[in-house]
């Protein structure tokens, strides 16, 4: 490759790097001041773009196409206010975890509204009048509009710079990135400072889309994948920098277009096509930063946040009571397969509840008592499914072998991710984990050699005498009963209460001889073989897996089971499992827009059931038993 | 027979001295305090005892092994106990179980051992733990939830955790802050009874002047991370320097250590 190919490229990365820059910016201001990482951010995004392209197809001539772009930020800056208002206001003083989850709600709720309002198919923006043409450059032709773009990214970052700096608004955003409850203490109108912010940094997001409008679609894919990256240009540039948002978004750009523009190279014998490596280089780059540098290039390490989660209860061997219904209960499950007959699907929801189970148990290991949220555990099930649908493809071993090497696989990972994501902690914590499980989807979906890609893995059935669906159930509910109560037995042993001796005070389990960081790996690599032999059950449940196993919504998915189980329980999470599988069966089967209704469900929960099902019910016990 | 030494311990913070060049010892049975207004550095010189911190030059010596740089956990393996400003304990324990977490690790040969998974926790060191806690009188609170105790009360508890090893050595830092007088003089009293008992060396930093100077055997001064006295109490109230640091001209340093920073 030339240099000028390299310089071209290089060109090309940095008209990327203006809208991924708007949205870091957007989501950096708004966590400095409020504390919330808004995941929704790559929603607000994607609308932008969806409006933009609308405005500039209704209104005719250059007014409808700039005067489009425009509009369509004012926009998305009224539903952020919006948002703030009736929403984000009523949890700033919730754990950071149910922050984070009911921001994912509204991304669930604001896709399923872009699909109800422009429908599935991707939606095309004319190109910009006055800059259609293209300009010649290292003799090559580069597109008039993309060097707009490069020019409108410095000049943003100079805005707000100026107005942070200059302005009685920049000083209270400052101030209130560093102490918000002292701005507050000294008579600022605190509401409507965190309003303002929040609406600039939508208006940001949706600036940085409808910039977009001239170079490609939208689709209703853009906002996980824009929310992953601004999550990279935030950790890589450091919380609450707009410098470093800025400058993050250039090496973010630049890596991913010289990854392109490289493309295959050889290496000797092996052949590596870097263009499949762009999500791949991503990560890699915001991984060796928090490692190097824990707070961002130019981050500074986060003030202690206030609103402490409540603490747990002591955990409790199972009354009599409670082990005689989980006894019935397992009869009753060890029964199901003579329904099988009558109802055949019950099975089948059967095995996909029991797997839900062992999934969402194993989460919480580390969620709950390890207090490491967890928002990639997704790889680990994916890790386990490919494991085993592997094994069967290259190796045609027996069903046995292949649930075997789930777990292994998944340990891996775990193994490798885990030791990284235990230096850190919070939403720091929160988005290395997610940074990880999109290498792994970004892997299984990249190298199709190996992993099919897209059209996955087919044709993994369970071999003999595990063929028939009341055998692979049993197969199934031995798994899960053995895993569940597996991982219960650990934390009743002095492993479990390390585990949460670390969690509870890092500071006294260490003066008392615990070493935190490598309990903490330890639970999180168990954590993670327990979700590969739910990944590998799952492979052979389908016959057929596809990268979707470790996409991020099916990381939340699990997420929500623990919380509307009830975290602070051990029994919690399968019931949270069982009643959101079958929840989101029958609702899927209903409506086209079940995600957006499993948002709605999760925003009740954050501010309704914060102690979820389990948590909720057995308060109810406790109120009852105190008057006695 | 002195069971640590402090040998020119010093620590900067970008351009802020925190420690310089201190050096002191704690003998055995010792009751010392470490005492000093704000920024004096006396945290600074417990968390690089307890390992907190590494020094930046100097060393510390504890029964005769240097043990600058070494992780709290492995200086508490040699025994060395340490109680926090904030008491620390872990809260969704019981007062019981947040002792037998502390057994535990004090009777594991090294701490790979705590990655046995399958025996229940619940019954080990169950009578010593409560034998523990009656010492520091919380026998009664065993079963209750650390969370719901009162912060006195978690005080006491986090004691019984330091005292579970056994230790040689207890490290407290301000053990009273945060207490109402009467229960100061308490925890004090009891303190005192348990390392008398048990041939405990104590060091201490504390605010409360009444506390300081009814119990310590000995006192040393920090001002600026420098130390400027030490002796017991008489000595160090009637040293015109300590004085001045406490009441005086409103200026925590002699301009011989300002010249330095």
């Amino acid at each position: 490759m030339s240099l000028e190919a390299i310089l071209f490229q290089a060109l090309n990365g940095l008209a990327a790097a203006s809208s991924l820059f708007f949205v870091g910016a957007g989501l950096s201001l708004i966590f400095g001041v409020t504390r919330i990482i808004n995941i929704a951010h790559g929603s607000f995004y994607m609308l932008g773009l969806y409006l933009a392209a609308t405005f500039a197809t209704k209104l005719v001539g250059g007014l409808g196409f700039w005067g489009g772009i425009l509009a369509a930020a004012l926009v998305v800056a009224a539903l952020g206010a919006l948002v703030e208002l009736l929403l984000l206001r009523r949890i700033y003083q919730a754990p950071e975890l149910f922050q984070l989850l009911a921001t994912f709600a509204l991304v669930l709720i604001f896709n399923d509204m872009a699909q109800y309002v422009w429908g599935p198919e991707d939606l095309l923006g004319p190109r910009a009048p006055g800059l259609r043409g293209s300009v010649e450059i290292l003799g090559r032709n580069f597109p008039s509009y993309d060097l707009f773009l490069i020019a409108i990214g410095p000049l943003v970052l100079l805005l707000l710079h100026l107005m942070l700096a200059k302005t009685r608004f920049g000083r209270l955003i400052r101030a209130a990135t560093q102490d918000r409850e002292m701005v507050g203490a000294l008579g600022v109108n605190q509401a409507m400072l965190f309003t303002v912010v929040f609406a600039l940094g939508a208006f940001l997001a949706g600036f940085g889309g409808a910039l977009q409008v001239a170079r490609e679609p939208a689709n209703l894919g853009l906002d996980l994948v824009v929310i992953s990256d601004a999550f990279v240009v935030v950790v890589v540039g450091g919380m609450g920098s707009i410098t470093g948002a800025f400058l993050a978004a250039v090496i973010i750009a630049e890596v991913k277009a010289l990854c392109i523009g490289i493309g295959l190279v050889h290496f000797g014998a092996v052949a590596v096509n870097f263009s499949k490596l762009t999500l791949v280089a991503e990560f890699l780059v915001m991984a060796i930063v928090l490692i190097a540098r824990p707070y961002g290039l130019l981050g500074r390490p986060q003030g202690a946040v206030r609103n402490p989660a409540e603490i747990d209860d002591p955990i409790r061997p199972a009354t009599w009571p409670l082990k005689a219904a989980s006894a019935a209960l397992l009869i009753g499950l060890l029964l199901l397969p003579l329904a099988d007959k009558a109802s055949p699907y019950a099975l089948v929801l059967g095995i996909d509840v029991l797997i839900a189970i062992l999934f969402a148990t194993s989460l919480h290991f580390i969620m709950g008592p390890g207090g490491m949220h967890s928002f990639g555990h997704a790889a680990y099930f994916g890790l386990g499914a490919y494991g085993a649908a592997l094994m069967v493809k290259f190796l045609a071993v027996a069903t046995p072998v292949a649930l075997i090497a789930a777990p292994l696989a998944a340990l891996m990972g775990a193994l490798l991710f885990g030791w990284f994501a235990v230096r850190l902690s919070g939403v720091y914590l929160a988005m290395l984990t997610l940074a990880f499980a999109q290498i792994v989807w970004s892997i299984l979906f990249q190298w199709e050699e190996v992993t099919g890609g897209s059209n996955g893995i087919l044709g993994i059935w369970p071999q003999p005498p595990f063929d028939t669906r009341p055998a692979f159930y049993l197969l199934t509910l031995a798994l899960v009963v053995a895993g569940v109560l597996l991982l219960r037995c650990f934390l009743f042993a002095p492993f479990g209460y390390a585990i949460r001796a670390g969690r509870d005070s890092a500071l006294r389990a260490e003066s008392i001889g615990i070493n935190v960081k490598r309990v903490h790996w330890i639970a999180f690599a168990i954590a993670g073989a327990f979700a590969g032999i739910a990944g590998g059950a799952f492979a052979f449940a389908k016959g057929t897996i596809s990268p979707d196993v470790a996409w991020v919504s099916r990381s939340i998915d699990a997420m929500v089971m623990v919380l509307l189980g009830g975290i602070q329980t051990l029994a919690g999470p399968s019931v949270g499992a069982a009643v959101f599988t079958v929840l989101q069966d029958n609702v899927m089967r209903q409506t086209t827009f079940w995600r957006g209704l499993l948002g709605a469900v999760i925003l009740l929960l954050v501010l309704v059931f914060p102690g979820g099902i389990v948590g909720a019910l057995s308060k109810r016990m406790a109120a009852r038993r105190k008057p006695a | 027979m002195s069971v640590l030494r402090v040998l020119h311990l010093s620590k900067a913070f970008g351009g802020v001295h925190a420690v310089e060049n201190v050096s002191f010892e704690v003998g055995e049975g010792e009751f010392l305090a470490l005492i000093g207004p704000n920024g004096a550095g006396k945290s600074t010189c417990f968390n690089m005892i307890n390992g907190q911190l590494a020094p930046d030059a100097g060393d510390i010596e504890f029964a005769g092994r240097s043990i600058a740089g070494w992780k709290p956990r492995d200086i508490w393996r040699l025994g060395v106990g340490r109680t926090f400003q904030v008491a620390a304990t872990f809260g969704s324990m019981t007062v019981a179980e947040n002792v037998q977490m502390a057994l535990k690790m004090a009777l594991v040969s090294h701490h790979g051992e705590i990655f046995r998974f399958g025996a229940a926790f619940a019954a080990r060191h169950r009578e010593r733990a409560v034998e523990l806690l009656a010492q520091v009188g919380m026998a009664d609170a065993a079963e209750r939830a650390c969370k719901e105790l009162a912060y006195g009360d978690v005080k006491r508890v986090e004691l019984a955790i330091a005292l579970a090893n056994e230790p040689r050595l207890l490290l407290m830092d301000e053990p009273t802050a945060g207490m109402a007088p009467r229960e100061r003089n308490d925890l004090i009293g009891l303190v005192k009874r348990l390392v008398i008992e048990r041939r405990i060396s104590v060091l201490f930093t504390e605010h409360s002047m009444d506390v300081v100077f009814a119990h310590a055997d000995r006192i040393i001064v920090l001002a600026r991370g420098v130390m400027i006295a030490e002796g017991d109490a008489k000595v160090i109230r009637d040293n015109p320097q300590v004085q001045q640091v406490y009441l005086g001209t409103g200026r925590t340093f002699t301009p011989h250590v300002e010249g330095r920073v």
